[in-house]
């Protein structure tokens, strides 16, 4: 019981924020930018494709926002970010040389040890973003499965997110079937909604694997729609967007049943989460 | 640690007033809290001498009802639990996170320091003890420990009072956390009424408990004193009439029940339950900017699952009606919480039936959600 200088509990480095630079900004469909950031000092730290960082606005906040470049990107990372509330308008005014803060990765990441099977990646709106380092990961190590189908559902053509690189993607082995719930003049594509679309693809269901990102709705009927047809329930991977204030599975918001979706998502597979999909406001 | 051990089963000592043992911890703490009567309400603040807490002080308790009152006894601790548990202290409504400052377009983080905060608090239930525990298992039991709650934690002395005046609104007995203090603490106490006043019977939680106790160089009790302790604290909670089923954690987790609808007709989603709870412990964070607009500190405040924003994600709240925030609340309360941290979130306080400003009961609520919903139509 003697008094001595208090010591200092050592802090968590995912606790304390990473300061970090803009060094590109792509304006990719309106109301959302991707921002390619560096760190002020030292180098990024690597990821696993679907991991979430906490991205910071001076004197607003931070925000859960999934590194949407490729894993093996060790120079910088990118984060896609829809405008939506007081952070992330903060976030997606950022300019080159701007600076903000980055703590993580945090999460369960994909799994893509899906070594010969159909893979079917489905993404509805911004839904692609938590998609995409999933996309580079498989064409880079696109000998691993058989057939590797992308459905992109936006809600015009011009909401197609990261619209310019699927040629690219197709070029390196993805199938990518785009569609519109509303086609605009030429659109020449498919008109629906992601599980329909889905729905109508001729698969080898039970060799099928299925990663999901969207809406919950889109989430759930595309993932109903799948296991009918015989894809195995465990098969579905799906990430979820709830509201993560911490990343650390302390603050309590983003709880979604008896999962903390920072420390137990954000990717689960289907059966943790059908019945709670199944009941609105859980 | 064996003779410890040893100490904390049999021995037992007698201490008259709480004069010395305060003094001892005013001397030797940064901080001594105890209960104080504030505003008509017994809450846990800091405190000088045995001269602050109350004397004679009891109190009324219901759903929606707190009151207290005087009676004629020398006893200290003759009330069940005011609204503020130790949750307030390891878990404050506002701590700070981080500062940081914006200087020639470069961002600098001075991160928030911890040193341990060296805290006695005198008074503590078996009920708050057990909560405190399950609220260090939701900050401190995953992989990202915060480091506050560990620092605050680390740095208290608990001296526990067993609880002989409990409220009716509480339930310790049917949860299995008190009425007598088991763990987590440093040192507990009896309080009892004798013809010389109040007496207190102690004995040692912790190494350093006991050493405080040898410095105090205190007597033996007697076995009378020993047998007063042993009983008196669950004579007063054999009369509880408050309980929860051992099925509450299956209730809890009903998604369709006409008893939520009707829970949320009543509930104001006021969020004073989430406020007392000894475990609730959901936190928002809020960047306070400096006055020149160039240093903010992240602070972390106490948030509540009543409030709309809780649930935002982008434009709108996915609970956001009351009957989802209500659901939300109790099914983690006493469903998902054992999902997520393998036990009950609730120890028993009965603080959300006392301060709740209509009056829900929980008890009530899973007892009504128990019964088949075509019933309750």
């Amino acid at each position: 019981m003697t008094r001595s200088e208090p010591a200092a509990v050592p802090v968590d480095p995912l606790l304390e924020p990473n300061v970090q630079r803009v060094v590109a900004v792509v304006d990719e469909i309106p109301d959302v930018v991707t921002l390619r950031v560096v760190p002020v000092e030292g180098r990024p730290f690597g990821f696993l494709p679907a991991q979430v960082s906490m991205v910071g606005a001076f004197g607003v906040g931070e925000a859960a926002i999934s590194i949407s470049s490729p894993p093996t990107e060790t120079t910088f990372h990118e984060y896609t970010i829809r405008r939506a509330g007081a952070i992330t308008s903060a976030l997606t005014r950022l300019r080159p040389g701007d600076q903000l803060w980055v703590r993580g990765p945090f999460g369960v990441p994909w799994d893509l040890d899906l070594d010969g099977r159909d893979v079917v990646i489905a993404a509805g709106g911004i839904g692609l973003a938590p998609l995409r380092s999933a996309v580079y990961r498989v064409i880079e190590q696109r000998a691993r499965y058989r057939r590797v189908v992308l459905v992109v559902g936006a809600r015009s053509a011009s909401l197609l997110l990261y619209a310019g690189a699927y040629d690219a993607w197709r070029d390196r082995g993805i199938e990518v079937v785009t569609t519109v719930d509303v086609a605009d003049p030429g659109w020449d594509g498919r008109v629906g909604f992601v599980p329909a679309v889905v729905e109508e693809l001729d698969l080898d269901a039970g060799n099928t694997s299925a990663l999901l990102c969207g809406p919950d709705v889109m989430m759930r009927l595309t993932a109903d729609g799948l296991v009918a047809r015989g894809v195995p329930a465990e098969e579905v991977q799906l990430t979820l967007e709830r509201n993560m204030q911490c990343g650390n599975g302390l603050c309590g918001h983003c709880q979604l049943g008896g999962l903390i979706v920072c420390r137990d998502g954000p990717v689960v597979r289907y059966p943790a989460v059908a019945p709670e999909f199944a009941v609105p406001g859980r | 640690m064996d003779l410890v051990q040893t100490d904390v089963a049999t021995d037992r000592w007698v201490l008259r007033g709480l004069d010395r043992l305060i003094e001892a911890l005013v001397g030797r703490f940064d901080e001594v809290i105890g209960p104080v009567v504030l505003d008509g309400v017994v809450r846990l603040q800091p405190i000088e001498s045995a001269d602050d807490l109350p004397i004679g002080i009891a109190d009324e308790q219901a759903p929606a009802t707190y009151r207290l009152r005087r009676d004629a006894s020398a006893l200290r601790f003759s009330y069940g639990l005011g609204p503020d548990s130790l949750k307030s202290l390891v878990h404050p409504p506002r701590s700070p996170v981080w500062t940081m400052r914006r200087r020639d377009g470069s961002l600098v983080v001075d991160a928030a320091h911890h040193p341990t905060h060296e805290r006695a608090v005198i008074g503590a239930r078996a009920c708050d003890i057990d909560g405190l525990r399950v609220l260090e298992r939701t900050q401190t039991g995953g992989d990202h420990a915060d480091p506050a709650f560990r620092a605050n934690r680390n740095g208290l002395f608990v001296v526990a009072v067993d609880c002989t005046h409990p409220a009716p609104t509480c339930f310790c007995a049917n949860t299995g956390t008190g009425p007598s203090a088991r763990d987590g603490h440093d040192i507990a106490m009896t309080e009892l009424e004798t013809r010389d006043g109040a007496v207190y019977v102690l004995r040692a939680g912790s190494e350093r408990g006991r050493a405080l106790i040898d410095e105090l160089q205190l007597e033996r009790a007697s076995s009378e004193l020993i047998r007063r302790a042993a009983r008196e604290p669950g004579v007063a909670a054999r009369g509880q009439p408050r309980s929860l089923p051992a099925n509450a954690p299956l209730i809890a987790k009903l998604a369709e029940h006409p008893q939520w609808d009707d829970v949320a007709e009543r509930c104001l989603a006021c969020g004073n339950c989430t406020a007392v709870c000894p475990t609730c412990f959901c936190t928002d964070m809020e960047d306070v900017v400096s006055l020149d607009g160039d240093g903010a500190t992240r602070v972390r405040v106490w948030d509540t699952c009543f409030s709309m924003e809780f649930s935002r994600v982008g434009p709108a709240p996915i609970r956001g009606s009351v009957t989802e925030r209500y659901r939300q609340w109790l099914s983690h309360k006493l469903g998902t919480w054992h999902d997520q941290f393998g036990e009950s979130g609730c120890v028993g306080c009965g603080r959300c039936i006392t301060w709740c400003p209509v009056g829900i009961d929980l008890t009530a609520e899973i007892a009504a959600l128990a019964a088949p919903a075509e019933a309750a139509r």
